[in-house]
């Protein structure tokens, strides 16, 4: 009996000590995505700024063994295309960023290769869903571990299609963006 | 004949005078292929409602509602595109020929032209009309002519077939057509031929090819007639490298020329254009000759339609003789102020080996209005 109860206060100690969390709340991480505008392939990238949202990307992800999981919420108005005219048609007429201001991307599920200390530039697969333009749908991904101690840093790379979350087709004299989206996410922070 | 060594820059300016500029620098935004802008898959010439649209939102330091439309006041149907160029010159040089010292100074009106292309389904027609100017050592005057005439089918999104009266791709589409890569290469102003073109435009590549039939009308000009390839690969988004072949003959020789160029946007402030290439020239009797041509152009955009750049021009299209060596280094602004006027401003040091081993100064200003 003392035994057991012995076994499950070590256990008990380890799984607490082994359980860490990544506060994203960082200005340096960031949210970005890649669009194709057609017939003439222009590469359309949305970039976050943190001149009008001091704080655009916010939330927390949770390392447990080899288990992670996390939840991160990302202001839209902070989406900048670099084309002063093309950044706010994205807000006002495509993303309604009144409507709906904020995204939120909650990983479900993530396995590191190991819960080792170290981890160089392991990809590894994870899922989640992603809550856009008031509708909600499963995302499937990759993400790039690389963890010193208790220092990370993530690359989240994953793909959406805008009509999925019922986002008019962006488009403008004569140049279509296409629904496919490529997101890609970099995080980095000190786990505590 | 020495005398008239100082015609050289002038020409070499007229040579700017290509109808429509072409803004190949526009892929440190993310414009891979020129067509989102331009009618034609190689850039340059009309532009697109959508190229008119970003002249005023992405490349000028101001712009009112409006001011992208057709003279500021035409707003066309959406199957017809209009355009044309209003270009003023005004340039000074110092030269040095033997022992002497000459100083130049010159105005011209260098171009007038207007273009249109009408865009049915998949067909696009596109005419320009306009005046070039003709200068000799006492005169300076001009002749009417199309430039460029063409037709146009597009399959698909990614594949451009094209026949008529146009310049064959090649290197890097600039505005800057007096350089050695252009105009070096007898690759300027009016060098346009009839030539059937194909292109492949996609995501990550392009690729033109051309079958140039130079210019049956006026055999006088010695045009080439063959046929050039060019491929070019975008990377990370602001990024395009590619490579040319061109092999023609003339009454001139037959060549084959061929070289690699770059367009580098570092940022969206900071680009480099670069491009270099060989050629090989026999010409109809004697030896041949082996060559070399090659252009930089580092850009920092200021601010919003404020540009500041350095250039260098190197040619020497005969390794055994030096006297066919010119090479330039110089400084300019380009000045975007309001949708489609331009002012172009640049001082440059130049040698030319023909007339003298010495460095002279060449400055000169160009006014230019996008219609």
């Amino acid at each position: 009996m003392k035994f057991s109860l012995f076994l499950l206060s070590v256990l008990s100690a380890s799984s607490y000590a082994a359980s860490t969390s990544l506060d994203l709340n960082d200005p340096k991480n960031k949210v970005e995505f890649l669009a194709v505008g057609k017939p003439s392939a222009i590469k359309i990238r949305g970039e976050m700024k943190t001149d009008k949202i001091k704080e655009p990307l916010t939330g927390k992800l949770t390392f447990d063994g080899t288990s992670v999981t996390g939840k991160t919420e990302f202001h839209l108005a902070a989406f900048d295309t670099g084309i002063e005219l093309r950044t706010d048609h994205m807000h006002k007429k495509y993303l309604e960023v009144e409507k709906y201001p904020k995204a939120t991307l909650t990983i479900t599920e993530m396995k590191l290769p190991s819960a080792e200390a170290d981890l160089s530039a392991k990809e590894v697969p994870f899922s989640g869903k992603l809550t856009l333009h008031g509708k909600e749908n499963p995302v499937k991904g990759t993400a790039k571990v690389d963890k010193k101690a208790a220092k990370v840093d993530m690359v989240f790379n994953f793909d959406i299609n805008t009509t999925d979350y019922g986002i008019e087709t962006p488009s403008y004299l004569g140049i279509k963006v296409t629904d496919a989206v490529k997101v890609t996410s970099t995080v980095t922070g000190t786990l505590k | 004949m020495q005398k008239r060594f100082w015609l050289l820059p002038v020409l070499a300016l007229v040579l700017i005078s290509r109808g429509g500029h072409a803004f190949p620098e526009m892929v440190r935004h993310g414009y891979a292929n020129c067509m989102t802008c331009h009618v034609s898959p190689d850039g340059g010439g009309v532009l697109t409602a959508y190229g008119r649209s970003m002249s005023r939102e992405v490349m000028s330091t101001w712009g009112n509602e409006g001011e992208e439309r057709f003279a500021y006041l035409l707003t066309t149907p959406e199957w017809l595109n209009l355009g044309g160029d209003i270009r003023g010159l005004q340039m000074v040089s110092r030269t040095i020929e033997k022992t002497r010292q000459v100083e130049r100074a010159r105005s011209l009106l260098m171009q007038m032209d207007v273009e249109a292309a009408a865009q049915i389904e998949k067909w696009t027609v596109d005419v320009s009309l306009g005046r070039q100017s003709e200068i000799s050592a006492n005169t300076t005057g001009s002749t009417i002519l199309s430039r460029r005439h063409y037709v146009s089918y597009r399959p698909t999104e990614t594949l451009s077939i094209r026949v008529g009266r146009f310049i064959q791709a090649y290197g890097i589409n600039m505005a800057d057509h007096f350089v050695n890569t252009k105009r070096g290469l007898r690759w300027d102003d009016g060098s346009e031929s009839y030539n059937l073109e194909g292109a492949y435009l996609g995501e990550n590549y392009d690729l033109f090819v051309t079958g140039s039939l130079g210019r049956p009308d006026d055999e006088r000009l010695n045009r080439d007639k063959g046929f050039s390839v060019r491929g070019s690969t975008f990377l990370n988004e602001r990024y395009k490298v590619g490579g040319s072949y061109f092999f023609g003959s003339s009454p001139l020789g037959s060549r084959h020329v061929a070289g690699p160029y770059a367009i580098l946007g570092f940022t969206p402030h900071w680009f480099l254009l670069a491009e270099v290439d060989f050629q090989h020239l026999t010409p109809p009797t004697g030896a041949s000759r082996d060559g070399l041509v090659g252009y930089l152009k580092l850009n920092h955009e200021v601010f919003k339609g404020a540009h500041l750049y350095l250039t260098y021009d190197y040619g020497k299209l005969d390794w055994t003789k030096t006297t066919s060596e010119n090479q330039s280094f110089g400084i300019g602004t380009q000045l975007l102020l309001r949708p489609h006027l331009e002012i172009t401003a640049s001082f440059q040091k130049q040698q030319i080996q023909a007339l003298s081993d010495q460095f002279g100064d060449f400055a000169y200003a160009v006014l230019h209005f996008y219609l």
